[in-house]
């Protein structure tokens, strides 16, 4: 095995994925803006990238294939490819889920704006980014407190949107008016809610990478707990 | 749990006053195969060759703790060398055909242990050759000599000529290094019929190779047992960093 043209490959796998991270980050931050703003060229811009991150997913997972195929590699260079893998598919959602939101904002922001975005979407979305940054700086440093942090911060994402969805559902039950841009505004938090969910799975593949275990969410959890107690 | 063929237990080897292996305990399982693996001269071959006996020949060769074939001690006074031999075969790197036909390789053995007559000597040769998938290659020039065969077919010929004394463990010590690829796969696809008769332990290189026969595999380092383990666990979540580097290519 050429140690050197390997190591090359897998610093190569890692920046293609730092590079696709980026660019989901960059996602989030811009239609979350974009809904609070009513901003419909940002909007148009998120949504133009999708294209982009496709590529992306496609393009490392073929990194991925190569470095399987020319090197066979064993343990944590194993894990790493293995790991990527499902890494790219989350943050391929992560666009998705980005792309699902811009095509909101044009209905959400029209001239009857029923629905002001309210300060738990803006909590929501700033978390789930931030989940998705450290989860991939988990896996490139490996370090996997870091990645049980993204996992407890997934709560603070799903209570915000118990509060999201009973604000919605007061403004639905007293405006009939404002029934179909709330239905929407709740698609959106829901839609931040899944970002959140992708950034869990990405940091338990980072953890799954330090010890060779794929945690399930629930002893993920525990154990943040227990070190927290 | 896996019914223990062979174990060695604290076993030490000395080469004169270099100590080959130190200390070295591992179990090998019944119908599974164990892959040796580590840098050269980290005594994998050694204990391999340990497990028949072949050391025994080695001048200023001295052997402590024990190694045991269905419990028993192989080093007791009085054990039985021809059939220890004869339980535990072994098949070398380099393809070692005697120079005489086909037949009378695989032969070779059964006459030495006493079976004279052809029907059955016929029908050893015939199991054995199928057995290490050379029988449709070689059934109609069984007294052509063994030496005009390709490197593949002589190599498959000793697994054959090991076969045919019935043995109970088959040790290879880097059986397929001097093949071409497709050679080597034949032999491998040969090691995971064999495994359901025998047990086999098998010294490689080839790290790949390991993962893909091995049911077991041991990393030796410096004369000494680094870590044994299910081979999945090893190739994929080694244990022991030394582990890790070796076979990830960081060694050294």
């Amino acid at each position: 095995m050429n140690r050197i043209v390997m190591n090359s490959a897998m610093e190569g796998l890692r920046e293609s994925m730092l590079e696709m991270g980026r660019l989901c980050e960059r996602g989030i931050d811009e239609v979350l803006s974009a809904i609070y703003r009513s901003d419909k060229t940002l909007a148009a811009a998120v949504i133009a990238r999708d294209d982009t991150i496709d590529q992306m997913e496609r393009s490392i997972e073929m990194e991925c294939l190569n470095i399987l195929a020319r090197f066979s590699p064993f343990a944590n260079d194993l894990r790493a490819v293995t790991a990527a893998m499902g890494i790219i598919a989350d943050l391929e959602r992560i666009g998705d889920a980005c792309t699902d939101i811009a095509e909101m904002v044009e209905h959400l922001s029209g001239a009857d704006k029923h629905i002001q975005p309210m300060g738990d979407l803006r909590l929501m979305g700033d978390t789930a980014r931030s989940m998705v940054h450290d989860a991939l700086d988990s896996y490139i440093s490996g370090d996997t407190e870091k990645a049980r942090g993204v996992t407890m911060r997934d709560d603070i994402v799903d209570a915000a949107l118990e509060r999201v969805i009973l604000h919605l559902t007061n403004i639905m039950r007293e405006s009939p008016d404002a029934v179909s841009q709330a239905v929407d505004m709740l698609f959106v938090a829901k839609y931040f809610e899944r970002i959140a969910d992708h950034a869990t799975n990405i940091g338990e593949w980072s953890v799954y990478l330090t010890t060779g275990k794929h945690p399930l969410d629930k002893e993920l959890r525990s154990e943040a707990e227990s070190g927290k107690a | 749990m896996s019914e223990v063929k062979m174990s060695a237990k604290d076993l030490r080897l000395w080469y004169g006053d270099f100590e080959a292996l130190k200390t070295v305990s591992l179990d090998m399982n019944k119908n599974s195969v164990t892959a040796l693996i580590g840098p050269s001269g980290c005594g994998k071959s050694t204990f391999l060759k340990t497990l028949n006996r072949m050391n025994d020949l080695v001048e200023g060769c001295r052997i402590e703790g024990d190694v045991r074939l269905d419990g028993e001690d192989i080093f007791q006074k009085g054990y039985d060398l021809a059939l220890l031999r004869k339980r535990v075969g072994m098949v070398f790197q380099k393809p070692n055909p005697f120079p005489m036909s086909i037949y009378d390789n695989i032969a070779y053995g059964p006459r030495v242990h006493g079976i004279r007559k052809k029907k059955v000597l016929d029908e050893i040769v015939e199991k054995a050759l199928r057995g290490a998938a050379l029988w449709d290659e070689v059934h109609d020039r069984l007294r052509k000599s063994a030496m005009g065969l390709s490197g593949g077919q002589q190599q498959r010929l000793c697994i054959a000529r090991v076969m045919a004394v019935e043995p109970e463990v088959v040790l290879m010590d880097e059986p397929t290094s001097a093949l071409d690829p497709i050679s080597t796969q034949r032999i491998e696809d040969l090691m995971a019929e064999l495994k359901k008769k025998f047990t086999i332990v098998i010294v490689t290189h080839n790290m790949q190779q390991a993962a893909r026969i091995a049911d077991r595999t041991a990393f030796f380092l410096k004369g000494e047992i680094v870590e044994a383990g299910d081979t999945l666990q090893i190739f994929q979540q080694p244990r022991d960093k030394r582990t890790e580097d070796y076979i990830t290519g960081r060694f050294g």
